[in-house]
């Protein structure tokens, strides 16, 4: 007899002991790549979500990681290097129904057996991210088809009594009642949430823009006017943009974000909703941008994520559902509970059996908040027009002190190329960062035909060369007294030796990080970015040589150096 | 009596199991263009190059120097830079290169943005496709409509390749490929 009591306590105490950990495992996060975001450090973000992010489409994080990974790539600009995730990530999106069947299990297990997509807001703006790595690679076509794909219906409630948009809390209590009132009138059960809903056109002003955008560089500039005319309805502080882009006074287009996009949050009753909390206040700051010291533009914000993130018709009501099965499976659990109030056995067990489901379901309410942290505030865009190559531009966000970047080496376009794009992610950093706001390159690159620093040496050798090995490189190395017995490939040997890469594709498709970061690649980030900018705006340390033959040369060089100084002082 | 009835037990079971795989496989799930779309496409455009436009062809007629172009995308799915190039060498290369120079004095040239791309390069040699004179150019084109309704979504593709001639600009030769797929769910889960 005293063994058959003990065995309920037991019981529950193991339940209670899985209820808790069922209970935290609805906050399985990412990796996290907050700190490195936070100050604009976009190379080793996107080298740690390159290096272990989820690799297997039915993995949870797989597209949070390869959007994530999208984002970081491009803001370090490296549009090349964001290819294969991008093409991944698009590919999962336009697959329908990935986690069908799995709501019910979600809800009464862990909401994290479903595969994360996003909210209809996330999902937009990754379709816009892909449009964009397809401009920046002159892919306007792709674009294109990107930036359609934004464009998909969404769902509207309506309002409450008050006029308000309906919250997602409001919406369930809605969903129990009718399902409920359907269900005791002998109705067929027809969900709520499946049906209650009015398929509105979307309002993603920042979508039309883009495939306006697409369009237009395509030549198809009837499809581009409808396009910008329908963005310009959502958003009339677009016009001054599209009129711009039209007028033929446009050869660059600058996208730019700012910002920390909204946080998902839990609310509600067991904490079984969620919502989106602005971190950065949406203050509709205009962007100003200087193009080599010549007048100011400023320009409005296409899109406020905050605004999106907000309105249940980009919510696609995971958390109503998970929170619906889990009212109803509640109010079951609580009338069997109470019948069971018997002293028998039986009965007992029974009870135990009731509190052991409300204990689990109770765990399991809690609402998923996986959201993509790395979204902006607000996304702008400014047409442009570069005349000469090597331009500099110069941007603000508002009076925001922290916002200041100065973008150098942006070229026009080639004679093939209506447009280029150029992106810049501003770090939401709480201080200036001290290369954000230079206007000098410091080291000697590929897409930079400005002064060089002298002498002209590579940087593996002691110098601040970091061209990709070419005859005309290692002429210039040699007009300057170095390097004048190696030949090109004796040099590009010399950097294979030193195990350092020339090119995306040597790579597996992803770029690694650049050798001035410590890295192995001499891929050049796209000028325009934010990765350009801190990669050639601040000094790094020298170089170590790996190899003998490098270590050979670089004392040899520096002897040559040392003794060149000496001739020059004794003049 | 009892084995008539051990009979009908296994067709029962069969016909259970038979029930339960049919609604086990699932429904399509995207409209994406799929590798076996594109390969069936190129076959068949190829096959129908090779008894279209060069069936009347032999040794003697005027050369025919074609250069191709990349994929023109208007579908609404992402169609990589490679497989846009791919598609085209597919359709080329279906063709016996060797027999069709020989026999109907056609040869595929390098593409001008290839070309472009290589005297970019500071190590080209001046002189590379310096007889490269194409006389035509082979182009295609993918179109895609799109229909959903619910959790249904059909892409009609149409996909059309074409020979112009450059110096006269007539287009010599029209191939298309249509199709229709269609998939089933939520499109945002």
């Amino acid at each position: 007899m005293t063994h058959q009591q003990g065995a309920p306590v037991r019981w529950g105490l193991t339940v209670t002991a899985i209820a808790a950990c069922l209970g935290s495992w609805g906050c399985a996060s990412a990796i996290k790549v907050d700190k490195e975001v936070a100050v604009g450090d976009y190379g080793a973000a996107r080298q740690k979500l390159a290096e272990h992010g989820e690799d297997k489409p039915g993995n949870r994080h797989y597209i949070l990681d390869k959007m994530r990974l999208t984002m970081t790539s491009l803001a370090d600009g490296y549009p090349d290097s964001a290819e294969l995730a991008t093409n991944e990530m698009f590919e999962l999106l336009r697959t329908q129904g990935i986690n069908e069947d799995k709501t019910v299990l979600a809800a009464v297990t862990v909401e994290n057996v479903l595969i994360w997509k996003g909210e209809p807001f996330e999902q937009a703006m990754a379709f816009y991210y892909v449009a964009l790595q397809k401009a920046m690679r002159g892919e306007w076509d792709n674009a294109r088809a990107a930036a359609a794909a934004s464009l998909f219906l969404l769902r509207d409630f309506g309002e409450n009594e008050k006029g308000e948009r309906l919250s997602t809390e409001e919406i369930a209590t809605i969903s129990v009642e009718q399902d409920r009132q359907r269900s005791q009138e002998g109705e067929d059960a027809q969900e709520y949430i499946d049906h209650g809903y009015q398929p509105i056109k979307t309002n993603f002003a920042l979508g039309y823009l883009m495939n306006g955008v697409a369009n237009y560089a395509m030549g198809r500039d009837d499809e581009a006017r409808d396009n910008f005319h329908e963005a310009v309805n959502l958003n009339a502080g677009l016009q001054d943009v599209t009129t711009k882009i039209l007028s033929g006074r446009t050869n660059t287009l600058l996208f730019v974000e700012y910002g920390q996009g909204p946080r998902k949050v839990r609310y509600g009753m067991d904490n079984a909703f969620s919502r989106f909390e602005p971190r950065t206040p949406s203050i509709a700051a205009p962007l100003r941008v200087t193009v080599d010291g010549g007048p100011q533009q400023a320009f409005g914000p296409a899109c406020d994520v905050n605004t999106m993130a907000m309105d249940h018709m980009w919510n696609n009501m995971q958390d109503v559902r998970v929170a619906k099965s889990y009212i109803g499976t509640a109010l079951i659990a609580g009338a069997v509970a109470v019948s069971a109030g018997s002293s028998s056995e039986g009965a007992q067990y029974a009870a135990l059996a009731m509190a052991i489901a409300g204990l689990l379901m109770k765990a399991s309410a809690a609402a998923d908040i996986t959201y993509c942290d790395l979204l902006p505030q607000s996304v702008y865009l400014a047409p442009l027009y570069l005349s000469a190559a090597d331009a500099s531009i110069d941007l603000i966000v508002g009076d925001d002190p922290n916002s200041r970047l100065v973008l150098n080496g942006a070229d026009p376009p080639g004679a093939h190329e209506r447009f280029r794009v150029l992106y810049a992610r501003l770090a939401p950093s709480a201080a200036p960062l001290p290369w954000a706001a230079t206007d000098e390159i410091l080291y000697c690159n590929d897409e930079f035909d400005g002064p060089y620093p002298e002498p002209q040496l590579p940087y593996i050798l002691g110098g601040r060369c970091v061209r990709i090995p070419t005859y005309d490189v290692l002429e210039a190395y040699r007009e300057a007294g170095f390097l004048q017995d190696m030949s090109l490939v004796d040099l590009e040997n010399l950097y294979r030796e030193e195990g350092i890469y020339f090119t995306v594709e040597d790579q597996g498709g992803i770029a690694g990080r650049h050798i001035l970061e410590g890295g192995n690649s001499l891929v050049c980030p796209e000028p325009g970015s934010v990765g350009y900018e801190r990669i050639f705006g601040q000094m790094h340390d020298p170089y170590r040589p790996k190899s003998d033959n490098c270590k050979a040369l670089a004392a040899r060089i520096t002897t040559q150096l040392a003794s060149q100084e000496t001739v020059t002082a004794v003049q | 009596m009892g084995g008539r009835r051990r009979h009908a037990g296994w067709s029962a079971i069969a016909i259970s199991l038979m029930a339960a795989i049919a609604a086990c496989s699932s429904p399509p799930r995207s409209t994406l263009l799929s590798t076996d779309d594109l390969h069936a496409m190129t076959s068949e455009m190829a096959a129908d190059l090779q008894m279209g436009l060069f069936a009347d062809r032999g040794p003697d007629s005027p050369p025919m120097r074609i250069a191709i172009h990349k994929v023109e995308n208007l579908t609404s799915d992402i169609i990589p830079e490679n497989q846009r190039w791919a598609i085209m060498a597919r359709v080329r290369d279906a063709q016996p290169i060797i027999v069709l120079s020989r026999e109907k004095n056609v040869r595929f040239v390098i593409p001008a943005e290839f070309l472009r791309e290589s005297r970019q390069r500071a190590d080209s040699e001046p002189e590379f496709a310096a007889n490269r004179n194409p006389t035509h150019t082979m182009t295609a084109t993918f179109r895609s409509l799109t229909r959903t309704a619910g959790i249904h979504r059909t892409d009609v593709y149409s996909c059309e390749f074409r020979m112009t001639e450059l110096s006269s600009g007539a287009i010599v030769w029209v191939g298309m490929f249509e199709f229709k797929k269609a998939a089933v769910g939520k499109s945002y889960d």
